[in-house]
């Protein structure tokens, strides 16, 4: 201890930037925390449970406790299964077209996060092209569980594709082709060999999709129709109905199941260590393939694909119908509209996605270089600070940040300065992980051999550290740029006149059935977060940083 | 290290740098002293569309530019009290009266009589707390392929939405969040009593798809065939209407109930906006405005040419309506509404 | 002895895409006699996995049958065809230990409890894994990884096993040690063995019988003596022996006798392969073994200078350069007054002149 604070009295910078950035952190995700909780507690001035033993006795929320409960289970299970078979079938079956079936399932998360949900009804709604044009089916189903079960599962299981492709390519296919020889039949290769392999990464997929579908509120609101959920529940409390008290404590219990995954789900990801214990084959096998398996991948990954595609150009077609399910014309008017209404909220998302951006990523790496700084005492809080709010829903971050940004000292609400803070520590923990995995690879060998060949510290990092964790700066830039403009349960508490966000504007223009217009927005959405990607990746160089890299290196997520 | 960082920085860093700190003035930037009378900040309730006509037409006469966002009457009231000690906006725009009555109880809004707020004393408040901007009554809006399709007549009581033919064919707002739910459940308790009101809300629950979070949204589901039958304003009605949906609007024959959209000015609004608000408040209220607000259906309070096939509240069976009662009982009656109907399952 | 296994016409293509294909195999034939110990050889690339894994059912041939006691197998399951194999990975369930690993064929094979526990504990008797049966592959050295590997197959008392390249991943030692190990369960149990291998030590001391393979073919076939003595071609005796390769210009042809002059003095080789045929003033390739290759101390026929020299403990290895080419000589170190030379130096070279090949250039 002594000799570490000796060395760190030899740098005080570092000790002062570590200072400053716990400070931060404390700041912007402790004390928002802690002020829910409060507000929660003391709702009525004094510390009491009571807000609590109210909620837990009104029928309505005990209801949304276990719906939300019920819809995590129901999306997680079905994302994991088919987020395993794209994995399965891109990775390990050798099927015809694997190079559109991965990037089917990566592009879903560049969406605005309840656009499913809007070309849902568009679908199948009661008036929707399929249900009631094209079958005459009256549905009302698509409002509900069902509907937010195909919705969300939709849109999460890319999560699920992405944990899980990095594990089942981590399967050395040789053991499941030795099992075969050792004289195992397919599926009891697939009972005893490949499932017990890649069950931490189903049981991470199934847990990080199960916190993502616990917290998700765009998709719940549109579509949840009389299931409700925790998330719209806290929300309609607190912003709709301005039981502070109430609402905040519903976005507390949230706050329970989410911060237990979490660790729970790093301690599995901890433990996947007997992935590829032994040697190398990345023989390109077909391993428990027949023919007729591969062609049954082929048509379950063909079918989802369709569906995505159909989603998305229904969005498309949405644009441009003038009215849907009455009158099929062309129309360039919610264009127009449009561009009335939203203009001014797009450019101001896309500027304070573009500020909030490198300081993420910036934030990240350093951060990141002192959690790895071994001399730097208090390194694991710092770590685990900044991991923390990715445990924390969105909504309590919402509701946390109303309550403690709105008065002195820190009077910050309304300003574009408290999204910014939103997107950057919201986002920090992904360029956090990022970082840190870089710089475990930037071993002390590599920087020490630097070193000895004579570079000072100043060119070190320079010429060694630097452009090796380089990929890790821009993977996490990508994908907190893509997080903030695409970003929505929290936002939405902290939205003003001023500083508006498209996601926000579009749940508007869906809420109240303006379809064109949030396809509209939707689409150019979409297109702009591509465009920006496109051109960042060509500007900084970095050959395979583009998406679907960026979003490779973040599979733990 | 952190030394070595800055150091280090490769010059393609500095240059991305230095555009975050161009992007980040840009943020701040507004707001400062060259436009230091020319914004204002608005919380509306009005569709958007029309709010967006109204504000430019405003921005375009005066040249105050108006920043504002949209917000339901129930939104409007949580974020305004949220905002206590902070507040972001100077006005209140739009948005069923009862709110307003509930926003000035609890003190977020603060007194203005401007020299154009001539309509009679019940359109407005005693002190001018708030002022009314039209009248709207509550009606029965269907869209007649759907009862078509379903057979069914379009409601003409309220006793006729309870039947069990319109069983999961019927869409209202939540009281909670949307103004004009609430408003629905104060009129009900005007013609039947507290009991009894929520004893026919329970039936009609049975009737009903969902709650929505706005109450504008039932009248759009309705219009483009998500649901046959909605209840909600007149003039969002009519305005479908116009647009091409096939709608009938009726009017329960026991009475209904109306809204007075309003307008109010928000307390401790930021001091450099005080002018300009009181400009689009006393612009809110004579003609160029009330002319846009007639032009979609409306009958503002301010005498101006009323577009044809409008409803004013004198037209049809008005209830008795006591805003300040219903203000005042609001929390206990939502309330009441969740413990009762609460939330279905699926 | 029976044929017990054949490949007939073998050939896998590979396409690269835009019509682009490489042959992994190009109809290679083979036939394993019944406890014979067959070894591929040949170089990374050669076709000689591929071959393997066609032959375990992992990979379909493009053409081509693989016979097994007489019997067409082309369409057999893997699961069905009963010829476990030692994966140069070992390929060992990492989540299972040692005893369940070794167990988990019987266990396929919805053996018996009894008979399970019994024939595991034989096996591991069989390989020396007694006392190791609750670890877990990650807690287990190399060498023992691969006796786990190999006595995953024994436990099925199977009649052929295939090997691949199973030694690759241990240290030179454990290697050896490994080698006699295979050969010593070989002999004991019987078994038919096909062993592919990059490595001609591995091949010329454990084989029956080698299978040179190169570019999806047989090279050359024969026992290990006759393929180290008489190497077919150039590329065989570079493969399998390191030969010295000299260019050369034949002067007279006379019979099988071939004349070839070097720095100016006549050298006579016996041409004996009936594949090759010479004419006079066509450029060769004079071959030699190291150890056919002498320094000596008295005036000799040739002479070379010193290039580099590198001491190895039994003997030390020196590069030499001789006549535009160099050539690598051992000189053993046993005896009292080894001579050494410094880069540099001239020095006398001697020739076993009865080991000489002549293959084309």
């Amino acid at each position: 201890m002594n000799k570490s604070f000796g060395k760190i009295r030899k740098d005080p910078r570092l000790l002062i930037t570590a200072s400053i950035i716990t400070l931060l952190l404390i700041l912007f995700i402790l004390y928002p925390l802690y002020s829910a909780f409060k507000m929660s507690i003391t709702g009525d001035g004094g510390i009491s449970f009571s807000v609590y033993r109210e909620v837990f006795t009104q029928k309505q929320n005990i209801r949304a406790i276990s719906n939300s409960l019920v819809l995590a289970t129901l999306t997680a299970t079905f994302s994991t299964f088919i987020g395993f078979t794209f994995a399965y079938s891109i990775h390990r079956a050798i099927i015809p077209g694997q190079k559109y079936f991965r990037a089917m399932a990566i592009l879903p998360l560049i969406s605005p996060p309840f656009m499913f949900a809007l070309s849902h009804i568009l679908l199948f709604g009661r008036n929707g092209l399929i249900t009631a044009r094209l079958l005459g089916i009256d549905s009302l189903g698509i409002y509900g569980l069902n509907g937010l079960v195909v919705v969300q599962t939709m849109g999460m299981f890319p999560l699920s594709y992405l944990i899980l492709s990095g594990i089942v390519r981590a399967v050395d296919p040789d053991l499941e082709l030795s099992a075969m020889n050792l004289g195992a039949r397919r599926l009891r290769v697939f009972r005893t060999i490949t499932l017990p392999l890649t069950l931490p990464g189903l049981l991470a997929s199934w847990l990080m999709v199960f916190m993502g579908s616990l917290t998700d509120f765009g998709n719940p609101i549109i579509i949840g129709g009389d299931f409700n959920v925790l998330s719209v529940q806290a929300y309609l409390e607190f912003t709709g109905m301005g039981n502070l008290p109430r609402g905040t404590a519903l976005a507390i219990l949230l706050l329970l199941p989410t911060l237990f995954i979490f660790t729970l789900q790093k301690q599995i990801l901890k433990r996947r260590s007997y992935v590829s214990a032994s040697g190398k084959s990345v023989r390109n096998s077909r391993g428990l393939g027949t023919p007729g398996i591969s062609r049954a991948l082929f048509i379950f990954c063909l079918m989802i694909t369709v569906f995505i595609l159909l989603i998305y150009i229904t969005i498309i077609a949405g644009s441009f119908i003038t009215l849907w399910g009455e009158d099929w014309s062309f129309t360039l008017k919610h264009l127009s509209y449009s561009y009335d209404v939203g203009f001014k909220t797009l450019i101001n998302t896309l500027l304070l996605a573009l500020i909030s951006t490198p300081i993420t990523a910036a934030m990240g790496i350093l951060i990141a270089f002192l959690a790895t700084n071994k001399d730097l005492p208090g390194r694991k809080i710092l770590e685990f600070l900044s991991l923390l709010s990715y445990a924390i829903p969105g909504t309590v971050v919402g509701i946390g940040y109303v309550l403690a940004f709105n008065r002195s000292p820190f009077k910050l609400s309304g300003t574009a300065f408290i999204l910014i803070a939103v997107y950057v520590f919201r986002n920090l923990p992904i360029t956090v992980e990022g970082g840190i995995a870089a710089l475990s690879q930037v071993s002390g060998e590599i920087e020490e051999s630097a070193a000895n060949l004579g570079g000072n510290s100043a060119y070190i990092l320079r010429r060694v550290t630097l452009p090796m964790i380089r990929p890790a700066f821009f993977a996490g830039a990508t994908y907190a740029f893509i997080r903030s403009m695409t970003a929505i349960s929290a936002i939405i508490f902290l939205i003003s006149a001023r500083w508006n966000h498209m996601s926000v504007l579009i749940l508007a223009q869906t809420e109240i059935m303006r379809l064109g217009v949030a396809s509209v927005m939707s689409f150019v959405l979409i297109i702009l977060i591509s465009i920006i990607i496109f051109l960042g990746s060509q500007m900084t160089k970095l050959k395979g940083t583009g998406l679907p890299a960026s979003l490779k290196q973040l599979k733990a997520y | 290290m952190i030394k070595g960082l800055s150091e280090s920085l490769p010059r393609k860093t500095t240059t991305v740098l230095l555009m975050v700190l161009i992007l980040l003035n840009m943020a701040f930037s507004t707001g400062c002293s060259r436009e230091k009378h020319q914004r204002v900040t608005a919380y509306t309730t009005l569709d958007e569309e029309l709010a967006r006509k109204l504000f430019k037409a405003f921005t375009d006469e005066t040249g105050i530019k108006v920043d504002w966002i949209r917000l339901s009457t129930g939104e409007c009231v949580a974020r305004l009290a949220a905002e206590r000690s902070n507040p972001h906006a100077s006005i209140w725009f739009g948005g069923v009266g009862l709110g307003h009555i509930e926003a000035r109880n609890i003190g977020l809004t603060e007194a203005y009589r401007s020299p154009y707020a001539l309509m009679p004393i019940r359109f407005r408040d005693p002190k001018f707390y708030w002022t009314g901007l039209y009248a709207s009554p509550l009606c029965f809006e269907s869209n007649t392929e759907k009862l078509k399709q379903y057979g069914l007549k379009p409601p003409l009581s309220w006793k006729d939405l309870i039947k069990p033919e319109y069983r999961n064919h019927i869409q209202m707002a939540n009281p909670g969040s949307s103004g004009t739910s609430y408003n629905i459940i104060s009129t009900l308790i005007q013609i039947f009593g507290e009991e009894e009101a929520f004893a026919y809300l329970s039936l009609l629950d049975k009737n009903i798809t969902h709650y929505t979070r706005s109450g504008l949204a039932p009248g759009k589901n309705m219009s483009i065939g998500e649901v046959a039958i909605a209840i909600g304003y007149t003039h969002d009605a009519l305005k479908l209407q116009k647009e091409g949906y096939p709608i009938e609007i009726t009017f329960p024959e026991e009475g209904t109930g109306y809204e007075i959209a309003s307008i109010s000015r928000i307390k401790n609004a930021p001091e450099k906006e005080r002018e300009a608000a009181k400009l689009f408040f006393d612009w809110a209220l004579q003609e160029s405005a009330t002319k846009i607000l007639a032009s979609q259906n409306v009958v503002p309070f301010h005498k101006t040419l009323i577009t044809l096939g409008t409803f004013s509240i004198n037209d049809v069976n008005i209830v008795h309506q006591d805003d300040e009662w219903s203000a005042a009982n609001k929390q206990r009656l939502v309330e009441k509404w969740n413990q009762r109907i609460g939330f279905k399952y699926e | 002895m029976m044929n017990y296994m054949t490949l007939a016409n073998l050939t896998k293509k590979y396409s690269r895409g835009k019509g682009d294909e490489i042959h992994a195999l190009d109809s290679f034939n083979l036939t394993v006699k019944k406890g014979e110990f067959v070894t591929i050889l040949g170089p990374s690339g050669c076709g000689k996995t591929t071959a393997l894994r066609i032959i375990a059912g992992f990979e379909e041939q493009t053409e081509g049958d693989v016979f097994l006691k007489g019997e067409n197998i082309n369409h057999v399951a893997p699961y069905k065809r009963f010829m476990p194999m030692v994966f140069q990975s070992y390929a060992l369930f990492p989540h299972m230990n040692v005893y369940e690993n070794i167990a988990y064929g019987l266990r396929a094979l919805k053996k018996s409890r009894d008979i399970i526990r019994n024939d595991v504990a034989m096996a591991c008797q069989v390989v020396n894994l007694v006392g190791l049966e609750k670890c877990y592959p990650g807690e287990l050295s190399g060498g023992q990884q691969q006796r786990v590997a190999l006595a995953r197959t024994l436990v099925l008392k199977p009649e052929m096993i295939l090997f691949d390249e199973p030694l690759s991943n241990l240290d030179v030692k454990l290697r050896i040690q490994t080698r006699t190990e295979i050969k010593r369960v070989h002999r004991m149990l019987g078994i038919t063995v096909l062993y592919v291998t990059h490595d001609q030590s591995e091949a010329l001391s454990m084989s029956d019988r080698i299978v040179i393979m190169n570019h999806g073919r047989t090279v050359q076939e024969g026992t290990p003596e006759e393929i180290y003595n008489n190497p077919i071609n150039s590329f065989v005796a570079d493969f399998i022996g390191n030969a010295n390769f000299i260019s050369a210009e034949v002067e007279e042809i006379e019979g099988k006798r071939v004349t070839i002059r070097l720095q100016n003095r006549i050298i006579v080789v016996k041409q004996e392969n009936p594949e090759l045929s010479f004419s006079e003033g066509e450029e060769v390739y004079l071959a030699i073994k190291p150890e056919a290759t002498g320094i000596s101390s008295d005036k000799a026929d040739f002479t070379g200078i010193v290039d580099t020299r590198s001491f190895q403990g039994s003997h030390t290895e020196y590069k030499i350069e001789f006549e535009g080419s160099f050539i690598n000589i051992h000189q053993s170190n046993m005896g009292k007054e080894i001579q050494t030379y410094q880069a540099g130096d001239i020095i006398n070279l001697k020739f076993d002149k009865d080991l000489f090949h002549l293959y084309k250039k």
